[in-house]
């Protein structure tokens, strides 16, 4: 696993690590000087330092880690998914997901956006998904090497064409426009036919395989 | 007992540093292992020192109305 530093820009960051330093000097102040219980203030300072300073530091960590998991740099901090994440960095690269990758919207966090379920719970559901690649990354493919992996490695379930649709859609008269895209409407919106297919866009990334 | 209260005082101190330690240690170095253990496990401990801070201060005020 590689590791990167913090943005600077990161205010969130900042104030995590802002609150639990001011915590933890309130707390070692304590437990050095140990000052009565029942003084009132010695009561107050230890509200700040167990209560008010840890769960804003707690609130900022949460939010900042929420975020953290949606950039690239996260997913590709695994060993296995290296090639996908090195694929979307590399600017002569034409694969869908380096493509993507160089369109704002997407930029940093191009694996989350796209790969994030489409739907009111599409978050939700994604972020269980990717406890189970946690699951499967510390049980198995850890110590695995890469070249051993990429054969290993298998989509669960086909890469839904509802999540391209959520910027592509298919109503849009430029979509339908085109021979082959109104000739397939039906059968992508039924999921018969992947955008990413070979036959159509092509595979997402270099090392893309079918579903097992 | 007060004594007592002081060495839980002292153990929620301690659990909070370490929980405190885990949840810095997922900002610093956001991938999965500090994110996962910082957000779940320190947040836990930081929980819990929390409530044993607020268990030591009922236990006080309760004494108190004792005493009235």
């Amino acid at each position: 696993m590689k590791h990167f530093p913090i943005d600077e820009h990161n205010l969130l960051s900042v104030a995590a690590v802002v609150c639990a330093a001011l915590a933890a000097a309130i707390l070692v102040v304590y437990l050095v000087r140990r000052p009565p219980r029942e003084h009132r203030a010695t009561k107050l300072w230890l509200l700040m330092g167990l209560g008010v300073l840890p769960i804003a530091a707690a609130t900022s960590a949460n939010v900042q880690g929420y975020k953290a998991t949606q950039h690239r740099a996260f997913c590709g901090s695994c060993h296995v998914m290296v090639p996908h994440a090195s694929d979307s960095d590399d600017p002569k690269s034409n694969s869908l997901a380096a493509v993507h990758a160089r369109n704002p919207y997407f930029g940093k966090d191009n694996c989350y956006t796209c790969h994030a379920d489409y739907g009111m719970f599409g978050t939700f559901f994604s972020k269980l998904g990717g406890m189970r690649h946690v699951w499967f990354y510390a049980t198995e493919f850890r110590t695995m090497s890469l070249e051993e992996a990429k054969h290993k490695i298998h989509l669960v379930k086909p890469y839904p064409n509802a999540n391209c649709m959520q910027c592509h859609t298919t109503t849009a008269p430029g979509w339908n426009k085109l021979p082959d895209h109104a000739s397939a409407k039906d059968a992508v919106i039924a999921e018969k036919v992947g955008c990413s297919s070979k036959g159509c866009h092509g595979v997402a990334h270099p090392l893309t395989k079918e579903t097992k | 007992m007060s004594t007592r209260r002081e060495k839980v005082l002292r153990i929620a101190s301690v659990l909070a540093l370490i929980g405190l330690a885990l949840m810095v240690w997922s900002v610093l170095s956001p991938t999965p292992l500090p994110v996962l253990v910082g957000l779940s496990i320190g947040q836990a401990i930081g929980t819990l020192s929390f409530v044993l801070f607020l268990g030591v201060v009922a236990a006080d005020l309760g004494l108190k109305q004792k005493l009235r």
